[in-house]
């Protein structure tokens, strides 16, 4: 077993290449092995049986010299190669060179790359386009060899994790900041070095450039906290109306660094294009982007007028059930002291789920007569109904639960309690199923049935929450890492939590990544 | 795998058990494929050298390894330590402490209520117009303050205050302002590098003094309380020697940016000789008081100098020429009210109602044009109250 890399080549396959090179091998690889036609696989599927005895299991093989096919575990194969003296055949299932003679499957650096190309091409217009799996090249085996000291991402490591310095009432940043760095899609766009900065007259200014130099703090494994001056920096020169040294609110946040994010990936040349959402493929849009359809029913001609608009978040309602009645309305600031007195005897609503305000949100919704529309079906004013529900659902979709009411006697914070699911299906509150319908009067049974909605499927993964009054308070938030084990980020410290902790707590910010993303 | 047949007389139900049969040898063969290429992967990275690849260095996988115990963080670091951080700030450069970094930001970028952003704008624009320089900023701020007030009702999620005490900020131009000693860009006027021309422009907005301790002007406005303007007359006298005494005069002279361009007002051109002077607030002047002016009197001195009723009424002709009505026969204090209603354009009470508000509607009117593009008409319609707001 020769372990220098560059493969052991035995002398069969170099007397192959040199008397007849590879084109037959290439000619079997193509029809039997990786077939790049439903006609092909057709083929393959009739006529790959062993011609000693029949099987079709059992590692077939292909004779290179001569047609037959036999198969490895009745040592058909290994008999024909030496009673014909024909040295190599091929698995039918990987294409390996099997050399009779040696008695062992032989590897070479020319057959592989033979191999390579014929296993690319047949990955063409399947779901796994083109993506074949990393084999090292001869310089990258060498700088391997030479440098063996290696970390690898396990489980159990804190590479990918770390913790952000305040610097003063920036918690809000941090938080939506650990949610970033943690949404798999973006980690993966970012480490994979794909951003082309096309800021080229200000490179210095560019967010997105300063986010994938925070992808590679995030990864170095170093253990101290980082400081995101320059990124405040950044943040306060491109959204001016979030600068200021106050407290600020994490969603308001979020929106405005999504904005500057998705600004920057057009560059700063073409400045007449950047709110076209509908024509925008940048990294923002493609994960956080989704539609959202609105429906208006005319109560008359039963005519619907639709109109799809992007969204990057969903702002939910807590709802309208008082629990409390007793205590005083909390009136302003001036009003309210920091005790946790005051809060806990504010109003509250009956606790709800996720799932219910989504329901809510997406319910058909009188616009009463004071809102009479013109309907473009029967062209007369009458009163209608809206629905919305969403169209096209992001990769990443993010709830906002309402919880600072600012209406004009009072402003209060909503503490009520909200659960929400680490699995959520959205197909429910999915457009073709929704449309004028309220689903929750029909019973099931009469529900048309679609077929098994995986792609609708979404994970938890961040969840931001805010912990004080709507004056003054603190965000904390909770990262999904390694699959299944959740982190709790509190500025520069960062704990082990479990999904109970997740799961009960109050939840202002949710984030949740779709499980299964299509390739296009 | 045996061969089987279809029967076409055999219930469908029969032949979905005959394929059922078959599942198990289905999943087998499956699972032996894919056996199968591990098995491949693993022969061929030996084979090939390329084995070692994988290879960790059990040393660097503990050294990462997450801790999970009480009072520690998972870097094993534990939780109440107290360390420092520093960082350098991108405006100017210095070295903060990390926890006072924003603030500091927002100080050096000027954006805090005591920055010096307005006071060190002025001093940019020196060189230009300058009550395009004073104004634009106020409205400026006053502008941003609108549209972000208009933002945060819309946005009525947020737990962030509302701010009405805001409006104490906006451009008040004897709103004091931080000494300009603070090292931001363009905070502190380096007077010894300054021709004459740019010394006159400099000490027509500013105060001036020149502090003994820091050897640094006061960048505060002319109405500054801690300098007297005995003290500020002897800095001009200092900085600019013979031309102090010009410009003692012609500084007096505050172009009214709102003239130029209304036509419907009959106001007198700019180059006509009888043009009403203004103070530095805005405020229209009468002769005495420019002559008085000219004689290096304070301020208040000036406002308040005898033969107060024939200024006023020099002052009332003056805004009637202008296509302004007064209320009546004005009485000093009565004229000097509306006349100071109407210099500080945000900061208007509404004392004289329509007067100051159509006064201010011109030059209002100018600077939203210039600054935001609009295409608003000219003509001075008959509401200008209504059509200012309309443009917010």
């Amino acid at each position: 077993m020769g372990t220098r890399a560059g493969g052991s080549s035995c002398p069969h396959v170099v007397a192959l290449k040199e008397s007849r090179g590879l084109d037959t091998f290439r000619i079997i690889l193509s029809n039997f092995v990786y077939c790049r036609s439903p006609r092909a696989r057709r083929l393959k599927a009739q006529s790959c049986i062993c011609h000693d005895c029949g099987t079709t299991a059992d590692r077939l093989h292909c004779c290179l010299d001569c047609v037959y096919f036999g198969c490895y575990g009745n040592q058909h194969i290994q008999e024909h190669a030496k009673s014909h003296r024909h040295h190599l055949a091929l698995d039918l299932s990987y294409g390996v060179l099997l050399c009779g003679t040696c008695g062992d499957y032989v590897y070479d650096e020319d057959v592989n790359k033979v191999l390579h190309e014929e296993k690319y091409r047949a990955t063409q217009g399947t779901h796994a386009n083109g993506t074949v799996a990393w084999q090292p090249s001869s310089n990258e085996l060498n700088l391997l060899q030479h440098n063996p000291k290696r970390r690898k991402i396990t489980h159990n490591s804190t590479i990918g994790l770390r913790g952000l310095i305040n610097l003063g009432n920036t918690c809000f940043m941090n938080c939506i900041v650990q949610a970033l760095m943690h949404t798999p899609f973006l980690r993966d766009f970012f480490l994979s070095d794909k951003h082309e900065c096309l800021m080229i007259q200000s490179q210095n200014h560019c967010l997105v450039c300063e986010m994938s130099r925070l992808f590679q703090e995030f990864y170095s494994g170093c253990r101290s906290p980082h400081v995101p001056f320059k990124l405040l920096h950044l943040v306060w020169t491109h959204a001016r109306h979030l600068a200021g040294y106050e407290q600020q609110d994490a969603h308001e946040f979020f929106i405005a660094a999504l904005d500057v994010l998705h600004r920057h990936c057009k560059g700063d040349t073409d400045h007449t294009n950047h709110h076209n959402p509908h024509h925008c493929n940048c990294i923002i849009d493609q994960v956080f982007t989704g539609g959202l359809q609105s429906d208006v029913t005319c109560q008359a001609c039963l005519g619907v007028s639709t109109t799809v608009d992007p969204f990057w978040d969903i702002s939910l309602d807590l709802g309208t059930h008082l629990v409390q009645a007793d205590s005083q309305d909390i009136l302003t600031a001036g009003f309210l002291t920091a005790g946790a007195s005051a809060i806990t005897n504010g109003i509250s609503y009956t606790s709800t789920s996720l799932t219910d305000c989504l329901k809510r949100f997406t319910r058909p919704e009188h616009l009463g007569s004071s809102a009479k529309i013109k309907c473009s079906h029967c062209h007369s004013y009458q009163e209608s109904t809206k629905q919305l529900t969403m169209k096209k659902l992001p990769v990443v979709a993010c709830f906002h639960l309402k919880r600072f009411e600012h209406s004009t006697k009072f402003r209060r914070k909503i503490s009520t309690f909200v659960s929400f699911p680490v699995e959520l299906d959205l197909t429910p509150f999915m457009a073709h199923r929704r449309n004028g319908l309220d689903t929750f009067s029909i019973s099931p049974g009469e529900m048309c049935p679609t077929p098994a909605s995986n792609e609708n499927r979404y994970s938890l993964f961040a969840v931001v929450n805010h912990r004080g009054s709507i004056d003054s308070g603190h965000y904390t938030c909770f990262i999904r890492q390694h699959r299944d084990q959740w982190f709790r980020c509190e500025d520069d410290i960062i704990t082990k939590a479990t999904v109970a902790d997740v799961v009960n707590s109050e939840g202002y910010l949710l984030f949740y990544h779709k499980q299964l993303v299509e390739y296009e | 795998m045996s061969e089987y047949s279809f029967d076409g007389s055999e219930d469908q139900e029969s032949e979905d058990c005959q394929l059922v049969n078959y599942a198990p040898d289905v999943l087998t063969e499956l699972v032996d494929d894919v056996i199968l290429g591990l098995c491949f992967d693993v022969h061929r990275s030996c084979k090939m050298g390329t084995f070692f690849v994988d290879d960790v260095d059990p040393a660097e996988l503990k050294e990462f390894e997450i801790v999970d115990q009480v009072g520690l963080d998972i870097f094993g670091q534990p939780v109440s330590s107290k360390k420092q951080y520093e960082c350098e700030c991108p405006n100017c450069g210095r070295t903060i402490s990390a926890n006072r970094f924003a603030p500091h930001l927002e100080k050096c970028m000027g954006m805090g209520r005591n920055s010096s952003r307005i006071a060190s704008k002025r001093l940019q624009n020196s060189g230009k117009c300058e009550s395009e320089g004073d104004d634009d900023d106020d409205n400026d701020w006053t502008y941003g303050e609108k549209k972000k007030k208009k933002k945060s009702d819309k946005k009525a999620n947020s737990p962030r205050q509302s701010k009405p005490s805001k409006s104490s900020k906006n451009g008040d131009i004897s709103s004091v302002s931080s000494v300009g000693s603070e090292k931001s860009s363009g905070g502190y006027v380096n007077y010894e590098a300054m021709t004459i021309e740019e010394r006159k422009a400099v000490l027509k907005q500013i105060c001036g003094v020149i502090s003994e301790h820091t050897k640094r002007m006061c960048t505060r406005s002319h109405r500054c309380p801690q300098h007297s303007d005995e003290q500020r007359r002897q800095v001009r006298l200092y900085l600019l020697g013979n031309a102090a005494s010009s410009l003692l005069d012609d500084d007096i002279h505050v172009d009214i940016d709102g003239y130029e361009d209304s036509p419907a007002v009959s106001a007198p051109s700019s180059h006509h000789p009888n043009l009403p002077k203004r103070d530095h607030l805005g405020r229209f002047m009468s002769a005495q008081q420019v002559a008085a002016l000219a004689a290096g009197l304070p301020w208040e001195a000036v406002s308040n100098s005898p033969g107060g009723s024939v200024s006023s009424m020099r002052v009332v002709q003056q805004w009637e020429t202008m296509g302004i009505t007064t209320t009546g026969p004005a009485s000093n204090s009565n004229a000097s009210a509306s006349a100071s209603a109407c210099a500080s354009a945000s900061a208007s009470a509404g004392a004289s109602g329509s007067a100051s508000a159509s006064a201010s509607a011109p030059s209002k009117k100018k600077k939203s044009k210039k600054k935001e593009g609009h295409t608003h008409k000219k003509s001075k319609s008959k509401n200008p109250v209504l059509q200012q707001y309309d443009l917010h």
